[in-house]
């Protein structure tokens, strides 16, 4: 009989270092805000980022030339964001423990634990650029899988659409990155650079949303009535916002091609 | 169109798209009219945001204004012989600007008015005031005799 699955995070990161040994330091937020800023000021300093952020204007305009309309609403932020380390660590139990159907052996991947996770989590540095249109979603997507293969990095786009609404395309691409062992000597890692694109419709209720899919993702019990059946909820409102919204932009869309063709 | 000019597009935030996309239309003038380019100007504003609008293009050869208004979606050309229509006045508006140096606040227009309530507008802000100057000076003001 498997045993049980650790239920809370305090369970889990004792689990962690009973069963597999993983020490206090690498559970460490300071630990991993040294390994996190490392791997930032990498992926800043890498003529990938340097050449995708300092071509922004030319993608714009050239979006222009060939749509008749603006990309981006404006010069487009070069924000790289780190993953909290508590999210981090949410993340890892929910890949080892909650979602793991093989419990209590390793996923189908493996374990993650400190030796690979910060090459498997693939979101630990995100970046986030929006766009005004629907077809710019693929079109900056594209131009980025270009600078991507410039520089001869790998490059793979979701095109995410969840049932609570959620629409944005998620591409990564992989960088080596050196960063500090527990022992404070350095090894190479690679780790991901999560780039999310969105439509500014989708970007307004986003943050929104982010809070009825962070709570859903941490539930490990089957509700009683599925969400979308609940319509007091104000899950039931949220959501369905997010897939209405998306049929909008599907629409303006529409409407903007036929504009072309009739002109 | 010559580097100058490319240079000139460069210098007001035009990237190789927007760049090629004047190319293609100085090259469909020439093409037309068979008379080489003396000078170009792009029409733009600053807008709400902060960014830079590119709205119309004026191709000045022979005596010939070409205007190419709203170029970058719009293939029309308008000519305008500048040497014969008899021009009314010439309207100039000016902010943050004294017609020497500029700054990120400068903004020129001008307004070159012919007869029959016709005209041809040009706007300009930060740097690219000091080109409109030098277009007004060459090819308006030279033209405009009763201003």
């Amino acid at each position: 009989m498997a045993r049980e699955k650790p239920d809370t995070i305090k369970a889990y990161l004792k689990w962690l270092r009973q069963d597999h040994g993983v020490s206090r330091t690498s559970l460490n937020f300071h630990y991993y805000t040294s390994v996190t800023g490392a791997i930032s000021r990498t992926i800043k300093n890498s003529p990938f980022w340097q050449s995708l952020t300092s071509d922004f204007k030319r993608i714009g305009q050239d979006y222009y030339v060939k749509q008749g309309y603006d990309l981006f609403i404006s010069d487009p932020p070069h924000i790289l964001h780190i993953k909290p380390h508590d999210s981090f660590i949410k993340k890892t139990y929910r890949l080892n423990v909650l979602h793991n159907e093989k419990w209590d052996q390793c996923p189908t991947e493996g374990w993650i634990l400190p030796g690979n996770w910060y090459s498997r989590i693939n979101d630990v540095i995100r970046t986030y650029f929006v766009v005004k249109y629907l077809d710019g979603v693929k079109f900056l997507s594209d131009c980025v899988e270009s600078h991507a293969a410039v520089f001869g990095l790998p490059y793979k786009v979701d095109y995410e659409s969840k049932e609570e609404g959620y629409y944005a395309a998620h591409g990564y691409t992989a960088l080596e990155c050196e960063v500090p062992n527990e022992d404070w000597d350095t090894r190479r890692v690679t780790t991901t650079l999560e780039i999310q694109i969105s439509t500014q419709l989708q970007d307004v209720i986003r943050s929104l949303l982010h809070k009825y899919y962070e709570d859903r993702r941490m539930k490990q019990i089957e509700e009683e009535i599925k969400w979308q059946w609940d319509y007091t909820s104000d899950e039931f409102s949220a959501n369905y916002l997010g897939h209405i919204l998306h049929y909008i932009e599907g629409m303006i869309m529409e409407i903007r091609e036929k504009q072309k063709e009739d002109a | 169109m010559s580097t100058d000019h490319s240079a000139y597009l460069a210098s007001i935030g035009m990237e190789e798209p927007f760049i090629n996309r004047v190319i293609q239309i100085c090259d469909r003038f020439r093409n037309l009219t068979n008379i080489d380019i003396e000078d170009i100007f792009v029409s733009e504003y600053i807008n709400d945001e902060g960014n830079r609008v590119y709205e119309d293009l004026r191709i000045f050869a022979s005596g010939w204004i070409a205007e190419a208004d709203q170029f970058l979606s719009n293939d029309e050309l308008f000519f305008t012989n500048i040497d014969e229509l008899q021009s009314v006045g010439l309207s100039i508006s000016s902010k943050d600007f004294d017609f020497g140096s500029t700054s990120s606040s400068s903004r020129l227009t001008a307004r070159l008015l012919y007869t029959g309530d016709f005209y041809i507008s040009f706007k300009s802000s930060e740097e690219n005031c000091q080109n409109l100057v030098s277009i007004i000076r060459k090819y308006l003001l030279k033209s405009d005799s009763s201003c």
